[in-house]
């Protein structure tokens, strides 16, 4: 049974708070190299390079515009991925702050989507500037790219959530996230179009909520082609459902938190 | 008879001891204070004393709200209270500065009124250009100066003060004496937990003694403080007793 008093949302004041982590996080980010701000660009293209070199070069592997599917793949992976990895030890960072002051936990691993997701928009304004070039996108579909965003941020913060609470507890969890991770990375169609796949495979594939996000927002971006809706939805519902309980969970251990952290 | 602004009811606070033979789900705890009561009245100083491991620390936390107690309750009539303490909770990767203002909100003021202060704090802390360098850099008198320069222009109704005043050069700490009279003054109601005796006779109205997580003596810093010493110079002579028989 859910009890409602542990269903709180952060106060204005701790939003706030959270916001102003956020910038200030980012601030420190940029003065600690020399190109700073640069780096949220150069990134992604390196590792667009170092995959092409890999992939479509040595490994010679034939797709459409591969330079540009590579890039827009990496993009999405990296900002749902380094968000959800992130947030899992986000709270620990910060044990000098939580042993003197009171912070709702959950502002840590929320601050850490809200940083990678100012990062993800930088390197989607590069990649827009380039698609631009090669095929202008289709300004009625607007509201698709909306819709696919949002769910895209849900996911995300229902799976940064869900797993920080559970690294909290099981610390070998973090150990294990990063297995997963590299796995999944090669499973979600990041580097490749899974529609070229045998249709057996594919119907496994698309159980994977990662490679149906990547896919329909590059397929939209790229191609111009709406996704299927359903698998979306679905994506929707579950990541709704996750996030509320991720909620509950943060009020329901919020001062465990602060003891044993 | 004047109201108080903190409750402390029966209080006990456990923490889970991890053992290396039980199984994952077994669980063991340790009490770190049990059965503690007492109230805080308004414009009191009160000092807590108790040797290292006592529950000093976690006992300020509770009246802080920054933890929930395991059995019993706090109940705060509506005061906002703010610790400072040897950790001093700040982010080591951020920039003096930009502490300031994440912990000024945190205590619940407005952006617009902690870059009204934020001068004054800075003044009081001496660290100047420091202020814009990552806190890790710091040393550990120039985060304790910080910390209680940020503390004292944070007006909050309540200041915990944990064993921070000792620390610091003789100059910091003579200004930092002389700042704690000027809110002594004032109406603030101080919590200061401290091994040093003269601060404790200097400063507090009452005192509470705890030992191994509960209350030996509650009452006028004078009695307090001949009890105490009277109960480690005992403890001093049975272990100093112990060594001479293991010879």
């Amino acid at each position: 049974m859910i009890n409602w008093g542990n269903f709180k949302l952060p106060s204005l004041r701790h939003l706030e708070v959270m916001l102003r982590l956020s910038w200030f996080n980012i601030k420190k980010e940029f003065s600690l190299t020399h190109a700073g701000f640069l780096w949220w660009i150069i990134e992604p293209l390196i590792l667009m390079l170092l995959y092409y070199l890999l992939f479509g070069i040595i490994l010679n592997i034939q797709t459409e515009n591969f330079l540009v599917f590579i890039l827009a793949g990496i993009i999405i992976w990296r900002w749902m991925q380094i968000s959800i990895v992130q947030a899992s030890t986000a709270m620990r960072s910060y044990k000098s702050l939580n042993s003197q002051f009171y912070v709702p936990k959950i502002i840590f691993p929320l601050q850490t989507v809200i940083i990678n997701t100012c990062k993800y928009g930088v390197a989607l304004s590069v990649l827009l500037i380039i698609v631009f070039y090669t095929q202008p996108p289709n300004p009625s579909h607007i509201l698709i790219h909306v819709g696919i965003f949002t769910v895209q941020l849900l996911f995300t913060v229902a799976c940064a959530l869900l797993l920080s609470v559970l690294v909290s507890f099981i610390p070998d969890v973090r150990n294990i996230l990063s297995f997963v991770f590299r796995g999944l990375f090669y499973i979600s169609g990041v580097l490749f179009d899974v529609t070229r796949l045998p249709e057996k495979l594919q119907f496994y594939l698309q159980l994977n909520p990662f490679s149906v996000l990547i896919e329909s927002q590059r397929n939209l971006l790229l191609y111009d082609q709406i996704p299927s809706v359903m698998p979306l939805l679905w994506i929707l519902f579950g990541s709704s459902i996750a996030l509320l309980l991720g909620i509950y969970l943060y009020n329901r251990f919020d001062k465990y938190f602060a003891k044993y952290i | 008879m004047m109201k108080p602004i903190l409750d402390i009811e029966k209080v006990g606070l456990r923490y889970r001891l991890t053992k290396k033979n039980k199984t994952l789900f077994e669980k063991s705890w340790y009490w770190a204070l049990q059965d503690i009561s007492f109230k805080i009245y308004p414009g009191e100083t009160l000092g807590i004393i108790g040797k290292n491991g006592a529950g000093k620390t976690s006992l300020l936390r509770l009246l802080a709200g920054i933890i929930e107690p395991d059995a019993g309750r706090v109940i705060n009539h509506g005061v906002s209270v703010n610790m400072m303490g040897l950790q001093t909770g700040f982010i080591g990767e951020l920039s003096g500065y930009d502490n300031i203002i994440i912990t000024g909100l945190l205590l619940g003021h407005s952006s617009k009124k902690i870059l009204e202060h934020i001068d004054a704090i800075i003044d009081f802390s001496e660290l100047r250009n420091f202020i814009y360098n990552p806190i890790k850099t710091y040393s550990s008198g120039m985060r304790a100066r910080l910390g209680f320069s940020a503390a004292l222009h944070n007006q909050a109704d309540v200041l915990l003060i944990d064993e921070t005043l000792s620390v610091g050069d003789a100059e910091f700490k003579a200004k930092s004496l002389n700042a704690m009279h000027q809110i002594m003054k004032s109406n603030k109601t101080v919590v200061l937990t401290s091994h040093d005796e003269l601060i404790i006779k200097q400063f507090c109205d009452r005192v509470l003694w705890i030992e191994e997580g509960v209350v030996r003596m509650c009452d006028k810093p004078d009695a307090v403080m001949v009890a105490y010493e009277q109960f480690t110079n005992e403890l001093l002579n049975i272990n100093q007793a112990e060594e001479v028989q293991l010879r």
